[in-house]
């Protein structure tokens, strides 16, 4: 997915942020975000990840809905590690990402071996 | 200064000859001796040839009905104009000589962005504003918008003990060395 968010995003960004920047409606870092409140490339992105999701097959969105729960009773402290962590894994290369994400699952199978 | 704020609410009217006579020629006559107000109308009118390139290029497009997206771009432009602009004289300005630019930069960045990408038309619509999204994205906006960290939340949550998990491939080198 993170080659699909590099791409086309980009081009949307520019073209349709650019062009139509002065209908959006001024985008801040809430809490509770409101659609209206994203710019056209931020919905552009936001349309591609609820696209995704409806793909998937119903065990594995209930398995991100779970996780989504999950984020929504962490403390926002808890939230912003977890973005600070998300945004070193954004400038990690495909391999080294690769790489976490084994060692994340060599780590949960040594941390719950019944799974 | 008062006299080119009276007389902009009705410029690009003006420029588009769609006012009555009386009010046209005394349009016409400020015009001609106001600098400020010929450059904008000249802003206007170049705009409007922009806009209605772009309009041609969006209706050659499979799936988008012109008509009914110019509609939808002067809804939304009109509605962004009561939103941002100031209340006093300023508005009806910002709303006709701005507002005719940001009509014709949204349908370019509509027919531009459709052809580029090759995305269905919702895909560009939708973001701009035209058209509503799925009930469920305007319910968990929140969600699907973090929907990449929170598909990684797992790892994420654990990544400095990840992090420091070693690989079998790790050690490799230094045992074969």
């Amino acid at each position: 997915m993170s080659g699909r968010m590099q791409g086309r995003p980009l081009v949307v960004l520019v073209v349709a942020t650019c062009c139509a920047g002065p209908c959006r409606a001024a985008a801040f870092p809430l809490l509770a975000q409101n659609w209206r409140e994203l710019s056209p490339g931020e919905r552009y992105e936001t349309l591609q990840n609820y696209q995704q999701h409806e793909r998937l097959p119903e065990d594995s969105r209930r398995a991100i809905e779970k996780r989504y729960e999950r984020w929504q009773q962490m403390s926002p402290d808890e939230r912003e590690r977890i973005r600070q962590n998300y945004q070193r894994l954004q400038h990690l290369s495909p391999q080294e990402r690769d790489r976490i994400q084994r060692k994340y699952e060599k780590w949960r199978a040594q941390e719950v071996p019944s799974q | 200064m008062s006299a080119c704020q009276d007389f902009s609410e009705d410029l690009t009217a003006w420029v588009e000859e769609q006012l009555p006579a009386q009010r046209w020629e005394q349009l016409s006559e400020h015009v001609t001796h106001c600098p400020r107000c010929a450059a904008e109308a000249h802003s206007l009118r170049a705009a409007i040839v922009w806009q209605q390139r772009a309009l041609q290029a969006v209706a050659a497009l499979d799936g988008v009905d012109p008509l009914a997206l110019k509609v939808r771009l002067r809804r939304e432009l009109r509605a962004a104009a009561d939103d941002k602009a100031p209340a006093w004289g300023l508005r009806a300005v910002w709303a006709t000589t701005f507002g005719r630019f940001a009509l014709a930069g949204a349908a370019v960045s509509v027919a531009a962005t459709v052809l580029l990408l090759g995305v269905g038309p919702e895909m560009v619509l939708m973001p701009l504003g035209l058209e509503a999204p799925p009930p469920a994205v305007v319910q968990q906006t929140d969600f699907f918008k973090d929907y990449p960290l929170i598909e990684r939340l797992d790892v994420l949550e654990h990544f400095d003990t990840v992090e420091s998990v070693p690989l079998d491939d790790d050690g490799s080198a230094s045992q074969h060395g």
